[in-house]
């Protein structure tokens, strides 16, 4: 099985020119996929720079990269009780939706929300706000023939738990909504693994990077203390052809992820 | 000393039964926690006179606390900024029906795009700071910036406030007191207070009066961290939490030194 790997723009040293650097650098060192974070000022939602846009696609196509898009998140609430809130979080990634179609991007992944004093309170009904954003944001995604990839998170204020993602797919059956595994995030509350057994028929996309239990360091493979070579025995196991998105601190951290990862693969193979 | 009451103390039930709990235990003020389901920032100006006059019978001052959760002044994305920067106009207008003395908000957060900008950052938060200020001065409202303890948090020190107060000096300050305790920036430069405006301390349970849950038993560091900084300073206190009890047991604990 042949994994694909792929590298996440926050890692471009140049922020104002961050994808046309981390797409050459994919393309000098093999990576075959690179996720755009459109936080960075090269690529934004709603500001949308379309000779940026063609020389992004035009060097992805040349050299067969695979663009993927990473919605902003920060300030973004889908579960506001705050309706002005929720509009803006809903149009910013619904014009992330745009881009990804500009951009040939199968996919977006994007963050559910955030769990402020109101929805500590009653997480129940900002659950439902939740589910009510999604289905706007899900019909829009299927006219442009776009996925829709949450991402699990661990933050104290992040919707983003297992039991979050299972409720939403409990609650949202649609074949565009799947996920994002971040296994850093799992490993923040709890054994990624777990999170990966519940959750393994709806990955689409996976961030890898390493830390130490309960912490978010963005540390290479083998840095930390997650257990990547089992992870990797099971997404061999079970077929999962998700690209692995090296969301690392910089690009010598990715290099060495992927050289970790092959590693254990051989030896997975070998045993 | 006088002491004031946040309205997250029924944040179930509504400000009204805020405002008569704090008539009942003979709190001098409520500082209004602006946040749905608790309080709309659609409120009709006809729900808004009606609630003008409750509190104009009951007695007592009224501040604002804006809704300060994904409100950024210092983003760069202007889809935000500009959210942040009218919610903060529209609390002031609120603040004028309700004849409110002051509005509390939080100065801004430096997240990823904007660490990567930050001289962009810092001049667009001082303008949309200052145009609030502005609006706040003409309505006669007291404009006062929140520390926040969390990393990305623009004021988390007294160090980023006198940094504030340097660009903008009409700016004044509410202290919370939890939020400094978690944010670790309050051990050597307590010297630093006398020359910040502090115009209130909130005190709560930690990490921070709003979340949940939170920690019972960090209370003493709490108060021992406020009675070591209200040696230089005393302004009013605002207490802050959603269990009645713990409002009371703090009061007590501040009265009693203890």
């Amino acid at each position: 099985m042949r994994l694909l790997y792929g590298l996440s723009t926050s890692l471009a040293e140049n922020y104002k020119n961050a994808a046309i650097e981390t797409i050459k650098f994919a393309i000098e060192n093999n990576f075959q996929v690179v996720e755009i974070f459109c936080e960075t000022p090269d690529v934004l939602p709603d500001q949308p720079d379309y000779k940026k846009i063609s020389e992004i696609n035009s060097i992805a196509r040349k050299h067969g990269i695979r663009i993927q898009i990473h919605a902003p998140f920060h300030s973004l609430n889908l579960a506001s009780f705050n309706e002005r809130i929720r509009q803006v979080s809903v149009k910013i990634i619904k014009d992330t939706i745009v881009l990804a179609s500009e951009l040939n991007s199968p996919i977006v992944t994007f963050h559910l929300g955030l769990c402020f004093l109101p929805c500590q309170i009653d997480r129940k009904k900002a659950l439902k706000v939740l589910i009510r954003s999604l289905w706007d944001i899900i019909e829009f995604a299927n006219d442009y023939n776009i996925m829709l990839a949450m991402e699990n998170r661990g933050g104290k204020l992040d919707i983003g738990r297992l039991s979050d993602l299972l409720y939403v797919l409990d609650n949202i059956s649609d074949n565009k909504l799947r996920v994002t595994f971040d296994v850093v995030q799992a490993n923040v509350v709890d054994d990624p693994l777990k999170y990966y057994e519940a959750l393994k028929k709806f990955i689409r996309n996976i961030h890898v990077s390493d830390s130490p239990r309960g912490k978010s360091l963005l540390l290479a493979v083998g840095e930390g203390e997650i257990n990547y070579k089992e992870l990797l025995a099971r997404l061999i196991r079970d077929n999962i052809s998700a690209p692995l998105i090296f969301e690392v601190a910089n690009k010598e951290k990715a290099l060495k992820s992927r050289e970790e990862l092959e590693k254990h693969k051989k030896a997975l193979i070998r045993d | 000393m006088r002491f004031g009451v946040s309205s997250i103390i029924a944040f179930r039930t509504g400000i009204r039964d805020a405002l008569i709990f704090a008539q009942n235990h003979e709190f001098d003020h409520v500082n209004i926690f602006v946040s749905e389901p608790h309080f709309s920032l659609s409120s009709s100006e006809r729900d808004l006179r009606n609630l003008s006059k409750f509190i104009r019978d009951i007695g007592l001052e009224i501040s604002l606390k804006a809704p300060s959760f994904v409100q950024n002044l210092s983003s760069l994305d202007d889809n935000i900024g500009k959210l942040a920067t009218r919610h903060y106009e529209q609390v002031i207008d609120i603040a004028n029906i309700l004849d409110a003395n002051a509005v509390i908000i939080r100065a801004g957060m430096l997240f990823y795009p904007e660490r990567k900008h930050l001289e962009k950052t810092l001049q667009i938060t001082l303008d949309r700071l200052g145009y609030i200020l502005e609006k706040a001065e003409s309505s006669s409202v007291k404009l006062l910036i929140e520390n926040y303890p969390y990393s990305f948090d623009l004021v988390r020190s007294f160090r980023d406030m006198l940094w504030i107060q340097r660009h903008l000096d009409k700016i004044h300050f509410a202290l919370n007191i939890p939020h400094l305790l978690e944010s670790r920036q309050n051990e050597n430069v307590i010297e630093d207070i006398n020359l910040i405006k502090i115009d209130n301390f909130i005190i709560g349970p930690p990490p921070s009066p709003y979340h949940v849950p939170y920690d019972v038993k960090g209370l003493n560091r709490v108060i021992e961290l406020y009675h070591r900084i209200s040696k230089s300073k005393n302004s009013d206190i605002i207490l802050a939490s959603i269990r009645r009890d713990l409002v009371q047991q703090l009061r007590k604990m501040i009265s009693e030194g203890k």
